[in-house]
Parts: structure tokens; sequence; C-alpha cells
């Protein structure tokens, strides 16, 4: 089996160096099932899933802390490419409570992948 | 010669654009080439070495008169014939060759016509392999073809 690769990651257009392994949820609308007695089972739409979340493990230097207050700053201007997903939209929720040299998560929140 | 080209990609690929103070995902199709500098040249000498061992790979086959008349072509050599004598030579690393090439592009290639948002590692991967392969044998032709044919002369 090939040795698989992990992702490439640019935020606005310039690659990011990481630490571990990034989580994506790509977001979509979430499906509620509602099975009924003698009749057809309801399928709803729940749109308040529908936004991706990716979450990035930076070790925090003071370098890093500088470019990540520019992209809080960058508000939901920020774009996102990781390894084939792509998305828009996407704003810094917070910036992590971590020591420097610590691993940090940063969490972004976005328009769901195109 | 040369100091930049455009290189109009068959198949668009999606990469980061900043345009103005807005990023946003466009779908390129054409690549700004920049010629390589003097402080490229940990990767051009490498990719020129490498080429003419795949010309004397090519021309060990032949004739000393068919040798020297691929060298002193008159119309030098175009995408076409390079990229015949990338893959026809034989035991040539195509491979690790279009690795170096793609390093290069790092420095040289840009998605803006002003060459200030060079491609990143993510956008090359995505150029696809038909488009990579004429992109090679495209600025090997513009920028570096002359130069080099004159060491083999």
């Amino acid at each position: 089996m090939a040795i698989l690769k992990q992702p490439d990651l640019a935020i606005n257009g310039l690659p990011v160096a990481y630490e571990g392994q990034i989580k994506v949820k790509p977001g979509m609308p979430k499906r509620n099932f509602y099975p009924q007695v003698n009749g057809k089972m309801i399928i709803t739409s729940d749109v308040s899933t529908n936004m991706s979340i990716i979450t990035i493990p930076i070790r925090v230097t003071e370098e890093s802390r500088k470019y990540f207050k520019s992209i809080i700053n960058n508000g939901d201007n920020n774009v996102i490419s990781v390894g084939d997903l792509n998305f828009s939209g996407c704003t810094l929720e917070d910036e992590p409570d971590v020591a420097l040299l610590d691993i940090g998560e940063y969490v972004f929140k976005g328009d769901p992948a195109i | 010669m040369e100091d930049k080209i455009i290189f109009d990609l068959q198949n668009s690929i999606k990469v980061q654009f900043k345009n103005g103070d807005k990023n946003s995902f466009i779908d390129l199709d054409k690549i700004y080439l920049s010629a390589p500098s003097y402080k490229d040249k940990d990767k051009t000498l490498l990719l020129k070495k490498k080429f003419i061992e795949a010309i004397f790979g090519m021309t060990q086959a032949l004739s000393k008169q068919q040798a020297n008349e691929q060298i002193e072509n008159e119309n030098g050599l175009d995408a076409k014939a390079i990229k015949a004598i990338l893959y026809a030579s034989p035991n040539f690393d195509i491979v690790g060759y279009f690795k170096s090439f793609a390093n290069l592009l790092l420095n040289v290639a840009f998605k803006d016509e002003e060459m200030k948002q060079p491609l990143t590692t993510i956008n090359i991967e995505r150029i696809s392999e038909e488009d990579f392969e004429e992109l090679l044998a495209k600025y090997l032709e513009v920028f570096f073809i002359a130069s080099w044919m004159k060491t083999l002369k």
C-alpha cells in the first residue's frame, strides 16, 4: 500500500505549516428523520450544520501569533485549501489559549467545501 | 531572450486569489512565468545537467553525423522535440525531473499578470499531467534551450 501524504494547507494563497492532523468537516445540511406509524417517514433539513469547520493544529510561536492576529482582522475574508478541498468565507473562531511552543488548535468556520 | 511568458492551461485549476482586499477562489486558466534568475541556480543547474544527460543518452544511439544534426538544428529544440528527448532518453529519471521543475515553478510561476501572487504547492499539484508536461517543455524552450545548447557545440 502506498504511503499516504498529509494534505498541503494554504490560507489566503500562502502555505501554512502545521503539526499533526487537520480535522475537516466539509459542511452539509443535516437530515432529521421522523418515522411515522401508518405514514411516510418525514425527512427535514437542518441548515444550522451547513458550514465547514476546519481545525488546524499549529505549534505556537511569536511569528504564528502575529500571523493569526492578521487572520482575525480579516474577519470572514479568509480562504483555505486543504488538499483538494476549498473553503471560502472562513472566520477564525478564537485564538487558542496555549503557551508558546505548545500546539494550539485554530478553528475556522466558513462556507461549505467547494 | 524573453523575460516572461503566459502559458494557457487546457484544464483550468481552482486557486486562491487575492482581488484587491478580497480573498476568493478563481478558475485559473493562465499561468504567468518569469525567467529564472541567479538565485534559482540550485534548481536550474540541476535541470540543465539532467537535460544534457538526456540528450547524450539519446544521441549515443545515433551516428556522429545524426547526433551533430540533432544538436545543430537551426531551429533549435521546440517544445515537441524537448518532450521527445525527455521521454525517449534511456535511463532518464523523468519523475525526478518533473519534481525538480515543480520546485522551480514555486519561484517563477504566478497567478496574476503583475506577478505578485506566486503559485503554491497546492496549486501546482492541481495542474493536469498534460498541462504540466506542456508547461515544462514550453518553459525549457523559451528560457533555457538556446543557452544550454551552446554547451553542446
